[in-house]
């Protein structure tokens, strides 16, 4: 398998990072509204702090749209990291569609994913 | 047709809980190997898929439990701990009581049950609000497994408005997963940033590497609905046929201009560089590193395939009842014993084509005995492993850290011996762990490392089999046990022994020098039946000990119960064999040796003095004795006793046939023979023979008793 690298320091947020807390589910048909809240959030702030603790149901459009949103930040240089733990719902469509934690993602310089697929 | 197919779960349950049982314990010296990790896990998901099938849903409920937890572990999420491994060997025990259960009607022990679950689940790492996912990898069906198995790579790219129409790919994903062994990787490369996306279209494509034995339809009718609105390559990869014994799958560099992911120019440009493929690939920008990632994933799920499919081809086997076997070797028996009365007859016709067909038969008997025996005959190491778990509870139970080594597990002996060698072997070990292996601080103090060894191991050794319990521990006491024996009166406090002797007297009935007695042993009850047992076996058992650095005990094992070689004998008209293995040889007895001797039983051989056992006397057997009579001078425990017969016949293949529960209490005889004329011979016993001429002596002529 691929040489899997060190935690990127830039990927750890400091206590300037803005948190940008999610509840509920996030699917498809919010996909739209939590777009542009991303990109408020990521426009407004050098490090981005997701907190999807307490996020119930999530589908793959809502997994695509953050890591849209992680590239968006690696492209502009920035910190995008999560709180706390990922979700039993999160993990598990990670599971499901074969999209694993820590592989290479070429859009943050072949480091590992911290999010899920990273295949990005 | 239902009813058979229980008991063949029940058999295949009871091997894989046995397979359970070693890879935990192996497991708990590499507690990070994956592969061990994946046999635990993938045993229990056999037990509780097929378990489930049966109609065995309790089985399969708390063994999903259980598996659930080594879900966790497999995918890294869990780390394999003491307090785990403890807590799976009891979710283990518990499985097995389920289906013993099951069998004797019995109920179970729920609440053992519940208390193993409700530890595993104290131990699932915090995130309380996870549940358990079901385990998303399914196997085929056992039933579909006969068939060949063969290896699909699908590439999955759904149209970007997949999502508008309310189809979930992870659907069609999941159904890909009922049908076999499946890997599944989601390319996220062509997800674009915030800006220029559209958040309800798919920007994911997947490659699925599927091991079914279902053919291409089945992988097709999954998508079927959305045939239109996807891309869809279905490539065989594998095709499960035995032509490609080759473990080794394609090179990544192959997979990946299969795939149409890389063109063979680019690939030779890259190889070019002469560097690890993936990496270098990657590094060049000719590709992104998911497509390698996936194109590994491909290589590895083959290879796993590949591998599977070579043990099960190398272990092909078929089940027979062992009494289908006894019988077989039964009816060989038989036919040993007609073919040797044939010869017999044809030897006394003296017509050279009878005799040409006799031997001709012989030959092919001897082979089909051979066979027959070596059919039932099973390696060693079946029961070795039982005996780890053992070593493991019991030094857990004492206090003590102890290792268990094994030697020759793959050494083969009789079916039914091994099974009978069990409980020995059980209490030899249990007496190595309690009274041999010292406690961890008196072992450091001694200079010795903290952790003792259990050392077993097998051999063979010409028509036997040599088993040693060896341990590095305190060794025997000499003067302990001799104190001891004088305090139970086994032994004259004056009486000399030689160190041997010594050791012996603990096989003595009743004899522990234990100062407590605890709940291992030191009830005196273990090693006076452990040599019962072993005499059973018709071997023997040897002790060497050093003071301070430890005991061997070696087992004597012959190979076989069913046919041995033997002398044969004959006093008035009565036929005896002499198992071979511990005649020695053979003297004449003449009237003026017994006068010379004055009464006494003892044979002048060579100037040595060998007692004897007048078996006419024993047996009481009137008919005229002759005047040249034959000592066959035997070994027995390393003491030489002559037994005295009319005379000796010679060598004799000796099928056992059991006495018979009529005949149980007679002492002296083991079995009965038929000889090629149709006579019964009896087979002597010549350690209990021994035992009960000693008995005699006892107020006699004491000297003439050897020890």
């Amino acid at each position: 398998m691929m040489e899997q690298k060190a935690c990127d320091p830039k990927r750890t947020a400091d206590a300037s990072a803005r948190t940008l807390a999610i509840d509920g589910a996030l699917t498809i048909e919010r996909s739209g509204e939590f777009r542009q809240t991303l990109r408020d959030a990521l426009a407004g702030a050098q490090q981005v702090v997701l907190d999807v603790t307490q996020v119930q149901e999530i589908d793959i459009p809502g997994l695509q749209l953050i890591c849209s949103a992680c590239k968006t930040a690696a492209a502009a240089g920035k910190v995008f990291t999560f709180a706390g733990h990922l979700p039993a719902c999160l993990l598990e469509l990670k599971d499901g569609i074969g999209a694993c934690q820590n592989s290479p993602c070429s859009h943050n310089g072949n480091s590992s994913c911290i999010w899920f697929g990273g295949m990005k | 047709m239902i009813e058979q197919h229980i008991v063949t779960y029940r058999e295949e349950a009871n091997e894989l809980l046995a397979e359970l049982e070693t890879s935990l314990l192996e497991l708990e010296e590499n507690p990070t190997d994956e592969e061990l990790i994946g046999r635990v896990f993938r045993a229990m998901h056999t037990i509780k898929g097929s378990g489930a099938m049966f109609g065995f849903d309790e089985v399969a409920q708390f063994t999903h439990e259980v598996e659930t937890v080594f879900d966790l572990v497999r995918n890294g999420k869990m780390t394999v701990s003491k307090l785990l491994l403890n807590l799976t060997l009891r979710a283990r025990d518990h499985i097995k009581s389920l289906l013993d259960a099951s069998v004797s009607g019995e109920e179970s022990d729920r609440a053992e049950g519940e208390a193993v679950i409700a530890g595993l689940k104290q131990l699932v790492p915090s995130s309380p609000n996870e549940p358990s996912p079901p385990p998303v990898q399914s196997q085929p069906a056992p039933d579909a497994e006969a068939e060949t198995l063969k290896t699909w790579r699908i590439r999955f790219k759904p149209c970007p408005e997949i999502f508008l129409s309310g189809t979930k790919p992870l659907g069609l994903i999941n159904e890909l997963r009922e049908l076999g062994t499946c890997h599944v990787v989601a390319h996220t490369a062509g997800v674009p940033v915030l800006n220029d996306m559209n958040p309800e279209l798919c920007y994911i494509y997947w490659d699925i590497i599927l091991t079914t034995a279902r053919g291409m339809d089945a992988i097709k009718d999954v998508f079927i609905f959305i045939e239109d609105d996807c891309e869809l390559k279905v490539d065989l990869i594998d095709d499960g046929g035995t032509g490609d014994t080759d473990l080794d799958y394609k090179k990544l560099g192959d997979i990946l201009v299969e795939r149409g992911d890389l063109s063979p120019m680019e690939i030779q440009k890259i190889l070019g560089l002469q560097k690890r493929f993936g990496e270098l690939a990657v590094a060049v920008g000719a590709i992104t590193p998911d497509k390698v990632q996936s194109a590994l994933v491909e290589q590895q799920h083959v290879k796993n395939v590949r591998q599977e499919r070579a043990t099960q081809e190398s272990t092909s086997s078929i089940r027979v009842p062992a009494e289908k076997l006894d019988l077989l070797v039964n009816l060989v028996g038989e036919l040993v014993t007609v073919q040797a009365h044939l010869s017999q007859t044809a030897a006394l016709h003296g017509n050279t084509d009878f005799a040409s067909i006799a031997e001709e038969v012989e030959r092919l008997t001897n082979d089909l005995r051979d066979t027959a025996l070596n059919i039932r005959m099973l390696p060693i190491g079946t029961t070795f492993s039982k005996f780890k778990r053992l070593v493991r509870d019991l030094s857990q139970e004492l206090g003590k850290e102890i290792e268990m080594e094994t030697e020759g597990a793959e050494t083969e002996l009789d079916k039914t011996v091994i099974e009978r060698l069990n409980d020995p072997l059980v209490h030899l070990i249990r007496n190595s762990i309690d009274h041999g292996i010292e406690m961890p601080d008196v072992r450091l103090a001694a200079g010795k490392p903290a952790q003792g060894t259990v050392h077993l191991g097998a051999m063979h050794s010409g028509d036997s089999v040599l088993i040693t319990i060896r341990d590095d521990g305190a060794g025997l006491d000499k003067e302990a046990i001799r104190a001891k024996a004088v305090e139970r009166g086994i032994i004259a406090a004056t009486a000399e022994l030689s160190d041997k002797e010594i050791y012996n007297l603990i096989f003595a009935p009743g004899f522990s020098t234990a100062a407590k007695v605890t709940n291992v042993s030191g009830r005196g009850v273990g090693m006076d039946v452990v040599k019962k047992a072993i005499e059973g076996l018709r071997g023997s058992i040897d002790i060497t000990t050093a003071q301070g650095t430890g005991s061997t005990i070696t087992l004597k094992i012959p190979l076989t119960l069913a046919i041995i070689e033997s002398l044969l004998v004959r006093i008035g008209p009565d036929y005896f064999v002499m198992p071979l293995s511990s005649v020695e040889e053979c003297v004449e007895l003449t009237r003026d040796n017994i006068e010379e001797a004055h009464g006494r039983h003892l044979a002048n051989v060579r100037g040595a003095i060998v007692p004897y056992i007048p078996l006419r006397d024993q047996f009481s057997i009137s008919a005229n004795r002759p005047d040249i009579e034959q000592i066959v001078i035997t070994n027995i425990h390393g003491t030489k006793v002559g037994f005295v017969v009319d005379s000796v016949i010679g060598e004799h293949q000796t099928v056992i046939k059991s006495l018979g529960r009529m005949y149980r209490d007679v002492r002296g005889i083991s079995g009965a023979t038929i000889l090629g004329d149709g006579t019964v011979a009896l087979i002597l016993d010549m350690g209990l023979l021994l035992q009960s001429a000693e008995a005699l002596e006892q107020g006699g002529v004491s000297s003439a008793a050897p020890m």
